[in-house]
């Protein structure tokens, strides 16, 4: 693509090099322990002639690096047009129901938590995105889920957990605790490495996508979205090597906010220029009734 | 463009059909003769872990110490971040308050939201470089129900 920002650019670039659990890496791995034990046994040899008084390094966590360039877009411009956007001087606080009160709603509704009082430490942020995919092949063998599995990980650039059903299922030949899907949960800055790469490489190129409906959102700050299988071929990471996963699959992506309303929610996403669909909501247009006066007159 | 990893799984799999592999379906990983799925799980399960990283106590102090820093500029940027935010939000609150003592028609409009205003299309995140384009000034202006109006 000629239109290719430099920040996708740089994105596909990172994708080609070899992902943390990517396939090629590992294999890097099997070729680089196998010559280190070969070779380890002169270096420990030589060092333990010497004080050994190396520390091992724990590694808790990922080392932030503080390049997540989505991040530093929120900071620096949804944040503070966000703080503006949701803002309700208004705001009258709900008289809460005191400790062991059941209130039940009709019509099995439940009671959304009370709306606080705005204030600049609780301005909408994306928490987390959940990665999540189910495989109807794996009720046929197991193994199938691999390909999902591997496809997840590729994507995401973390192991997912593996989703047991919880009940079985007879006219689908489901059975109680089958694994079935896989999910993953990303935070911080692998999450706006993804949201990232959806919304520059994956998004653009998917054929007659619209944009996220109007009305999406749950109601309560969250929004979900669902890829065909199409789509997991558009990743950088699956494009380069296609050939490896025997299926592809489709899977859900849910975007967690501290929003409390659709709206806000909204309002977030789309600040990450998340497409949405907008319906054009203006009066309808004065038809050419002054024509014939105006032909009137110059006549 | 598929890797000599990929060229190889295919390529066993295709000799393992012409030699008449048996289809079982019971095989282990190997779904029909699909040696992909025997890699993958390979890769994934079965792949030895990374030798683990040591450091001598020089070397251990100044990884901590360049941790500590940067732990150090964050919370400052933090600090910063928060302190603009908390300052922004009140004069925003100054002026709303001021507005509703005002006139209360104006204020009941400030307040009135739109129901599916999202951020412009158009907005430009952040990158290393400016784009190749730096503006469309062809381009006809978008028609959003909030200019309309």
């Amino acid at each position: 693509m000629a239109s290719l920002t430099r920040s996708t650019r740089v994105l596909v670039g990172m994708a080609q090099q070899p992902l943390r659990g990517a396939l090629i890496n590992n294999q890097i791995r099997f070729a680089s322990t196998a010559v280190a034990t070969k070779k380890g046994a002169s270096v420990t040899s030589t060092k333990s002639n010497k004080e050994d008084d190396s520390i091992l390094l724990e590694h808790k966590g990922d080392f932030t690096t503080g390049v997540s360039r989505l991040r530093e877009h929120y900071r620096n411009t949804v944040q503070d047009d966000l703080m503006v956007l949701t803002y309700a001087h208004s705001f009258k606080p709900k008289a809460t129901i005191p400790e062991g009160v059941r209130v039940e709603l009709k019509g099995n509704k439940h009671i959304k938590p009370a709306p606080k009082a705005p204030s600049s430490r609780r301005i909408p942020e994306l928490v987390k995105i959940d990665v999540h995919c189910m495989m109807k092949e794996a009720l046929v063998s197991k193994y199938n889920l691999l390909s999902g599995f591997m496809a997840i990980q590729s994507i995401t650039g973390e192991m997912p957990e593996i989703i047991n059903s919880k009940k079985g299922v007879h006219p689908w030949k489901l059975r109680a605790g089958n694994p079935i899907g896989c999910k993953v949960t990303l935070k911080g800055d692998k999450m706006y490495q993804f949201l990232d790469k959806l919304v520059e490489v994956v998004l653009p190129r998917m054929k007659e996508w619209p944009g996220l409906p109007e009305s999406a959102g749950d109601a309560t700050g969250n929004i979900g979205m669902g890829f065909p299988p199409s789509a997991l071929s558009l990743f950088p990471e699956i494009e380069n090597n296609f050939d490896m996963f025997p299926r592809m699959t489709g899977f859900d992506v849910t975007f967690t906010t501290t929003a409390n309303t659709n709206l806000d929610a909204r309002l977030l996403l789309s600040g990450f220029n998340m497409p949405f669909q907008h319906k054009d909501r203006s009066a309808p247009k004065a038809k050419a009734i002054a024509a014939p006066s105006i032909e009137s007159a110059s006549a | 463009m598929s890797s000599p990893f990929a060229r190889s799984a295919l390529k066993a799999n295709t000799l393992m059909r012409a030699g008449g592999a048996p289809m079982k379906k019971s095989g282990g990983t190997s779904l029909n003769g699909d040696a992909r799925n025997d890699l993958i799980k390979k890769v994934l399960f079965d792949a030895p872990a990374r030798p683990p990283v040591r450091l001598s106590p020089e070397e251990m102090t100044r990884h901590e110490t360049i941790e500590r820093a940067w732990k150090l500029v964050r919370q400052q940027q933090k600090q910063e971040q928060t302190e603009g935010l908390a300052r922004k939000f009140e004069m925003m609150r100054k002026a709303n308050a001021e507005l509703e003592a005002t006139s209360a028609q104006l204020f009941k409009h400030s307040q009135t939201k739109e129901r599916h205003a999202v951020f412009p299309r158009q907005l430009r995140t952040l990158t290393d470089t400016p784009p190749k384009q730096i503006w469309n000034y062809r381009q006809p202006a978008a028609a959003t129900p909030a200019t309309k109006a």
